[in-house]
Protein backbone atom coordinates (compact mmCIF):
# COMPACT_ATOMS: atom_id res chain seq x y z
CA UNK A 1 0.00 0.00 0.00
CA UNK A 2 2.84 2.32 0.84
CA UNK A 3 4.36 1.85 -2.64
CA UNK A 4 1.14 2.97 -4.31
CA UNK A 5 0.77 5.96 -2.00
CA UNK A 6 4.39 6.92 -2.66
CA UNK A 7 4.09 6.62 -6.45
CA UNK A 8 0.99 8.80 -6.55
CA UNK A 9 2.30 11.32 -3.98
CA UNK A 10 3.19 14.13 -6.44
CA UNK A 11 -0.31 13.83 -7.91
CA UNK A 12 -1.84 13.76 -4.43
CA UNK A 13 0.02 16.99 -3.71
CA UNK A 14 -1.53 18.36 -6.92
CA UNK A 15 -5.00 17.19 -5.84
CA UNK A 16 -4.82 19.51 -2.85
CA UNK A 17 -4.82 22.85 -4.76
CA UNK A 18 -7.25 21.35 -7.30
CA UNK A 19 -9.57 20.44 -4.38
CA UNK A 20 -9.03 23.89 -2.92
CA UNK A 21 -9.99 25.46 -6.27
CA UNK A 22 -13.10 23.28 -6.47
CA UNK A 23 -14.10 24.20 -2.88
CA UNK A 24 -13.75 27.89 -3.69
CA UNK A 25 -15.83 27.44 -6.88
CA UNK A 26 -18.60 25.78 -4.87
CA UNK A 27 -18.71 28.61 -2.33
CA UNK A 28 -18.77 31.21 -5.12
CA UNK A 29 -21.49 29.39 -7.08
CA UNK A 30 -25.17 29.20 -6.16
CA UNK A 31 -24.74 25.47 -5.45
CA UNK A 32 -25.40 24.45 -1.84
CA UNK A 33 -22.04 24.45 -0.02
CA UNK A 34 -22.66 21.26 1.95
CA UNK A 35 -23.80 19.34 -1.14
CA UNK A 36 -20.79 20.57 -3.12
CA UNK A 37 -18.52 19.38 -0.32
CA UNK A 38 -20.32 16.03 -0.06
CA UNK A 39 -19.81 15.47 -3.81
CA UNK A 40 -16.05 15.18 -3.29
CA UNK A 41 -16.67 12.11 -1.14
CA UNK A 42 -19.45 10.35 -3.06
CA UNK A 43 -18.67 11.38 -6.66
CA UNK A 44 -14.88 11.70 -6.32
CA UNK A 45 -14.30 13.05 -9.83
CA UNK A 46 -12.98 16.61 -10.14
CA UNK A 47 -13.80 17.40 -13.77
CA UNK A 48 -17.43 16.28 -13.38
CA UNK A 49 -17.82 18.01 -10.01
CA UNK A 50 -16.60 21.31 -11.48
CA UNK A 51 -19.08 20.96 -14.35
CA UNK A 52 -21.94 20.25 -11.89
CA UNK A 53 -21.31 23.34 -9.76
CA UNK A 54 -20.83 25.46 -12.90
CA UNK A 55 -24.09 24.27 -14.52
CA UNK A 56 -26.11 24.60 -11.29
CA UNK A 57 -24.77 28.14 -11.03
CA UNK A 58 -25.89 28.84 -14.61
CA UNK A 59 -29.38 27.57 -13.70
CA UNK A 60 -29.27 24.58 -16.07
CA UNK A 61 -32.13 22.04 -15.73
CA UNK A 62 -31.33 18.98 -13.59
CA UNK A 63 -31.22 16.52 -16.49
CA UNK A 64 -28.59 18.61 -18.28
CA UNK A 65 -26.48 18.75 -15.10
CA UNK A 66 -26.76 14.99 -14.50
CA UNK A 67 -26.29 14.16 -18.20
CA UNK A 68 -23.14 16.29 -18.53
CA UNK A 69 -21.55 14.84 -15.39
CA UNK A 70 -22.25 11.29 -16.53
CA UNK A 71 -20.90 11.98 -20.02
CA UNK A 72 -17.68 13.35 -18.49
CA UNK A 73 -17.46 10.33 -16.19
CA UNK A 74 -18.17 7.80 -18.94
CA UNK A 75 -14.39 7.48 -19.24
CA UNK A 76 -14.48 5.46 -16.01
CA UNK A 77 -16.19 2.68 -17.94
CA UNK A 78 -13.12 2.54 -20.15
CA UNK A 79 -10.80 2.68 -17.12
CA UNK A 80 -12.89 -0.06 -15.54
CA UNK A 81 -12.19 -2.20 -18.60
CA UNK A 82 -8.48 -1.41 -18.46
CA UNK A 83 -8.32 -2.43 -14.79
CA UNK A 84 -10.56 -5.50 -15.21
CA UNK A 85 -7.66 -7.96 -15.70
CA UNK A 86 -6.20 -6.92 -12.31
CA UNK A 87 -9.58 -6.77 -10.57
CA UNK A 88 -10.45 -10.29 -11.74
CA UNK A 89 -7.85 -11.54 -9.23
CA UNK A 90 -9.31 -9.45 -6.36
CA UNK A 91 -11.90 -10.86 -3.91
CA UNK A 92 -15.44 -10.33 -5.26
CA UNK A 93 -16.82 -8.32 -2.30
CA UNK A 94 -13.90 -5.89 -2.58
CA UNK A 95 -14.44 -5.01 -6.21
CA UNK A 96 -17.22 -2.40 -5.88
CA UNK A 97 -15.75 -0.49 -2.88
CA UNK A 98 -12.35 -0.51 -4.62
CA UNK A 99 -13.94 0.73 -7.85
CA UNK A 100 -15.03 3.90 -6.03
CA UNK A 101 -11.37 5.00 -5.84
CA UNK A 102 -10.92 4.69 -9.62
CA UNK A 103 -9.71 8.22 -10.41
CA UNK A 104 -7.70 9.18 -13.51
CA UNK A 105 -4.62 9.38 -11.33
CA UNK A 106 -5.03 6.07 -9.45
CA UNK A 107 -5.88 4.26 -12.71
CA UNK A 108 -2.84 5.48 -14.65
CA UNK A 109 -0.50 4.89 -11.69
CA UNK A 110 -1.83 1.35 -11.14
CA UNK A 111 -1.76 0.41 -14.82
CA UNK A 112 1.92 1.39 -14.97
CA UNK A 113 2.62 -0.79 -11.91
CA UNK A 114 0.58 -3.74 -13.21
CA UNK A 115 2.80 -3.91 -16.32
CA UNK A 116 5.59 -5.34 -14.18
CA UNK A 117 3.84 -6.76 -11.08
CA UNK A 118 1.86 -9.99 -11.54
CA UNK A 119 0.99 -10.83 -7.91
CA UNK A 120 -2.72 -9.99 -7.22
CA UNK A 121 -2.26 -9.15 -3.51
CA UNK A 122 0.49 -6.65 -4.33
CA UNK A 123 -1.58 -5.13 -7.14
CA UNK A 124 -4.56 -4.71 -4.80
CA UNK A 125 -2.48 -3.09 -2.05
CA UNK A 126 -0.83 -0.78 -4.57
CA UNK A 127 -4.15 0.30 -6.10
CA UNK A 128 -5.73 0.87 -2.69
CA UNK A 129 -2.71 2.81 -1.44
CA UNK A 130 -2.71 5.03 -4.52
CA UNK A 131 -6.50 5.47 -4.70
CA UNK A 132 -7.16 6.14 -1.02
CA UNK A 133 -4.21 8.48 -0.42
CA UNK A 134 -5.09 10.48 -3.53
CA UNK A 135 -8.73 10.74 -2.43
CA UNK A 136 -7.67 11.86 1.05
CA UNK A 137 -5.75 14.81 -0.40
CA UNK A 138 -8.74 15.74 -2.58
CA UNK A 139 -11.03 15.63 0.46
CA UNK A 140 -8.73 17.79 2.59
CA UNK A 141 -8.33 20.31 -0.27
CA UNK A 142 -12.08 20.52 -0.85
CA UNK A 143 -12.84 20.91 2.85
CA UNK A 144 -10.37 23.75 3.31
CA UNK A 145 -11.57 25.37 0.06
CA UNK A 146 -15.21 25.32 1.20
CA UNK A 147 -14.32 26.62 4.67
CA UNK A 148 -12.02 29.48 3.70
CA UNK A 149 -13.76 30.12 0.37
CA UNK A 150 -13.07 33.33 -1.49
CA UNK A 151 -10.30 34.51 0.85
CA UNK A 152 -7.68 32.70 -1.27
CA UNK A 153 -5.86 35.37 -3.33
CA UNK A 154 -6.36 35.04 -7.10
CA UNK A 155 -2.60 35.44 -7.63
CA UNK A 156 -2.03 31.93 -6.23
CA UNK A 157 -3.65 30.52 -9.41
CA UNK A 158 -5.02 27.42 -7.64
CA UNK A 159 -7.26 26.80 -10.66
CA UNK A 160 -4.20 25.99 -12.80
CA UNK A 161 -3.74 22.79 -10.76
CA UNK A 162 -6.49 21.11 -12.80
CA UNK A 163 -4.98 21.34 -16.33
CA UNK A 164 -1.52 20.83 -14.84
CA UNK A 165 -2.51 17.53 -13.27
CA UNK A 166 -4.01 16.32 -16.55
CA UNK A 167 -0.78 17.29 -18.41
CA UNK A 168 1.29 15.34 -15.86
CA UNK A 169 -0.89 12.28 -16.53
CA UNK A 170 -1.39 12.61 -20.29
CA UNK A 171 2.27 12.90 -21.33
CA UNK A 172 3.60 9.69 -19.69
CA UNK A 173 0.56 7.77 -20.99
CA UNK A 174 1.91 8.28 -24.54
CA UNK A 175 4.12 5.23 -24.99
CA UNK A 176 4.04 4.58 -28.74
CA UNK A 177 2.92 6.04 -32.08
CA UNK A 178 -0.67 4.84 -31.75
CA UNK A 179 -1.00 6.44 -28.32
CA UNK A 180 0.46 9.69 -29.69
CA UNK A 181 -2.13 9.70 -32.48
CA UNK A 182 -4.92 8.92 -29.97
CA UNK A 183 -3.81 11.85 -27.79
CA UNK A 184 -3.41 14.31 -30.68
CA UNK A 185 -6.82 13.43 -32.14
CA UNK A 186 -8.48 13.38 -28.70
CA UNK A 187 -7.05 16.81 -27.99
CA UNK A 188 -8.01 18.49 -31.28
CA UNK A 189 -11.44 16.91 -31.65
CA UNK A 190 -12.36 17.91 -28.08
CA UNK A 191 -11.58 21.52 -29.02
CA UNK A 192 -13.44 21.28 -32.33
CA UNK A 193 -16.47 19.77 -30.58
CA UNK A 194 -16.57 22.42 -27.86
CA UNK A 195 -20.05 23.52 -28.90
CA UNK A 196 -21.45 19.99 -29.09
CA UNK A 197 -24.71 19.60 -27.14
CA UNK A 198 -24.63 18.73 -23.43
CA UNK A 199 -20.86 19.25 -23.05
CA UNK A 200 -20.31 16.02 -24.96
CA UNK A 201 -17.18 17.41 -26.66
CA UNK A 202 -14.83 15.42 -24.42
CA UNK A 203 -16.59 12.14 -25.09
CA UNK A 204 -16.62 12.78 -28.87
CA UNK A 205 -12.92 13.72 -28.74
CA UNK A 206 -12.01 10.61 -26.76
CA UNK A 207 -13.95 8.30 -29.07
CA UNK A 208 -12.28 9.85 -32.15
CA UNK A 209 -8.86 9.55 -30.51
CA UNK A 210 -9.33 5.86 -29.73
CA UNK A 211 -10.66 5.16 -33.24
CA UNK A 212 -7.68 6.82 -34.95
CA UNK A 213 -5.24 5.17 -32.55
CA UNK A 214 -6.73 1.77 -33.40
CA UNK A 215 -6.37 2.56 -37.09
CA UNK A 216 -2.68 3.31 -36.53
CA UNK A 217 -2.21 0.05 -34.63
CA UNK A 218 -3.94 -1.96 -37.34
CA UNK A 219 -1.81 -0.33 -40.03
CA UNK A 220 1.39 -0.91 -38.03
CA UNK A 221 0.68 -4.63 -37.64
CA UNK A 222 -0.34 -4.91 -41.32
CA UNK A 223 2.97 -3.32 -42.35
CA UNK A 224 4.98 -5.70 -40.20
CA UNK A 225 3.21 -8.68 -41.80
CA UNK A 226 4.14 -7.37 -45.27
CA UNK A 227 7.73 -6.80 -44.16
CA UNK A 228 7.91 -10.31 -42.76
CA UNK A 229 6.66 -11.68 -46.06
CA UNK A 230 9.47 -9.82 -47.80
CA UNK A 231 11.96 -11.59 -45.58
CA UNK A 232 12.86 -8.77 -43.22
CA UNK A 233 14.02 -10.14 -39.92
CA UNK A 234 14.46 -7.01 -37.87
CA UNK A 235 10.81 -5.99 -37.81
CA UNK A 236 9.43 -4.96 -34.47
CA UNK A 237 5.76 -4.50 -33.78
CA UNK A 238 5.39 -1.33 -31.75
CA UNK A 239 2.21 -2.50 -30.06
CA UNK B 1 -30.45 22.23 -1.24
CA UNK B 2 -32.81 19.29 -1.95
CA UNK B 3 -32.57 19.73 -5.71
CA UNK B 4 -28.75 20.00 -5.56
CA UNK B 5 -28.58 16.96 -3.27
CA UNK B 6 -30.76 14.91 -5.63
CA UNK B 7 -28.49 15.82 -8.57
CA UNK B 8 -25.30 14.88 -6.70
CA UNK B 9 -26.80 11.58 -5.48
CA UNK B 10 -27.80 10.57 -9.01
CA UNK B 11 -24.38 11.56 -10.38
CA UNK B 12 -22.69 9.59 -7.57
CA UNK B 13 -24.75 6.47 -8.23
CA UNK B 14 -24.23 6.68 -11.98
CA UNK B 15 -20.49 7.23 -11.57
CA UNK B 16 -20.07 4.26 -9.24
CA UNK B 17 -22.09 2.09 -11.63
CA UNK B 18 -19.74 3.03 -14.50
CA UNK B 19 -16.61 2.53 -12.39
CA UNK B 20 -17.81 -0.88 -11.24
CA UNK B 21 -19.22 -1.89 -14.66
CA UNK B 22 -16.32 -3.69 -16.32
CA UNK B 23 -14.49 -4.80 -13.19
CA UNK B 24 -17.55 -6.72 -12.01
CA UNK B 25 -19.02 -7.83 -15.37
CA UNK B 26 -15.87 -8.40 -17.39
CA UNK B 27 -13.71 -9.67 -14.55
CA UNK B 28 -14.31 -13.33 -15.26
CA UNK B 29 -14.31 -12.97 -19.03
CA UNK B 30 -11.06 -13.01 -21.00
CA UNK B 31 -10.64 -9.85 -23.03
CA UNK B 32 -9.73 -10.15 -26.71
CA UNK B 33 -6.40 -8.61 -27.80
CA UNK B 34 -8.26 -6.11 -29.99
CA UNK B 35 -10.38 -4.84 -27.08
CA UNK B 36 -7.25 -4.68 -24.94
CA UNK B 37 -5.55 -2.59 -27.66
CA UNK B 38 -8.50 -0.17 -27.70
CA UNK B 39 -8.46 0.08 -23.90
CA UNK B 40 -4.76 0.91 -23.91
CA UNK B 41 -5.61 3.99 -26.00
CA UNK B 42 -8.28 5.24 -23.59
CA UNK B 43 -5.91 7.00 -21.21
CA UNK B 44 -4.00 9.06 -23.83
CA UNK B 45 -7.20 10.01 -25.69
CA UNK B 46 -9.28 10.98 -22.63
CA UNK B 47 -6.47 12.71 -20.77
CA UNK B 48 -5.45 14.77 -23.81
CA UNK B 49 -9.12 15.73 -24.17
CA UNK B 50 -9.22 16.80 -20.53
CA UNK B 51 -6.09 18.93 -21.07
CA UNK B 52 -7.80 20.58 -24.05
CA UNK B 53 -10.94 21.20 -22.02
CA UNK B 54 -9.37 22.56 -18.84
CA UNK B 55 -6.45 24.50 -20.38
CA UNK B 56 -7.82 25.84 -23.66
CA UNK B 57 -11.51 26.28 -22.89
CA UNK B 58 -13.09 28.58 -20.36
CA UNK B 59 -16.85 28.43 -20.20
CA UNK B 60 -18.23 28.57 -23.74
CA UNK B 61 -15.18 29.98 -25.53
CA UNK B 62 -11.41 29.69 -25.81
CA UNK B 63 -9.29 30.94 -22.93
CA UNK B 64 -7.53 34.19 -23.91
CA UNK B 65 -3.82 33.74 -24.69
CA UNK B 66 -1.86 34.24 -21.48
CA UNK B 67 0.26 32.75 -18.72
CA UNK B 68 -1.71 29.47 -18.54
CA UNK B 69 -0.80 28.50 -22.11
CA UNK B 70 2.90 29.16 -21.66
CA UNK B 71 3.04 27.47 -18.23
CA UNK B 72 1.12 24.51 -19.70
CA UNK B 73 3.63 24.20 -22.55
CA UNK B 74 6.57 24.33 -20.12
CA UNK B 75 4.92 21.65 -17.95
CA UNK B 76 4.35 19.44 -21.02
CA UNK B 77 8.02 19.68 -22.03
CA UNK B 78 9.14 18.88 -18.47
CA UNK B 79 6.71 15.93 -18.33
CA UNK B 80 8.08 14.62 -21.64
CA UNK B 81 11.74 14.98 -20.66
CA UNK B 82 11.55 13.80 -17.04
CA UNK B 83 8.44 11.56 -17.03
CA UNK B 84 8.09 12.63 -13.40
CA UNK B 85 4.81 13.83 -11.84
CA UNK B 86 6.65 15.84 -9.19
CA UNK B 87 8.89 17.83 -11.55
CA UNK B 88 5.97 18.47 -13.91
CA UNK B 89 3.74 19.93 -11.19
CA UNK B 90 6.59 21.94 -9.71
CA UNK B 91 7.63 23.37 -13.10
CA UNK B 92 4.03 24.19 -14.02
CA UNK B 93 3.11 25.98 -10.79
CA UNK B 94 6.47 27.84 -10.66
CA UNK B 95 5.99 29.01 -14.27
CA UNK B 96 2.44 30.22 -13.75
CA UNK B 97 3.44 32.16 -10.61
CA UNK B 98 6.50 33.66 -12.27
CA UNK B 99 4.49 34.68 -15.34
CA UNK B 100 1.83 36.24 -13.09
CA UNK B 101 4.51 38.31 -11.36
CA UNK B 102 6.16 39.33 -14.65
CA UNK B 103 3.01 40.32 -16.53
Amino acid sequence: MRDGARAILPLSIGAFPFGLAYGVTVVESSMNDFVGWLASFIVLAGAAQLAVSDLIDQGAPWFIVVGTALVINARFMMYSGALAPSFSEFPRRWRIPLAHFMTDQATVTSLLYDRTERQPAKRLAYYLGAGASFALSWWIGTTIGVVIGATIPAQLQVGFAAPLMFIALAVPSIGDRAALIAAAVGFSVTLMAKDAPMNSGLLIGAAAGIAFGMLAKTRASATSVVDLAEGESDVRDDS
Amino acid sequence: MTADLAIVLVVAAGTLAMRASMVTLLADVTISPRVEQALSLVAPAVLAGLVAQTLFLDGDGFRPIGSWYLAGAIAAVVAWRTRSFGWTLLAGMASVWLLEVLT
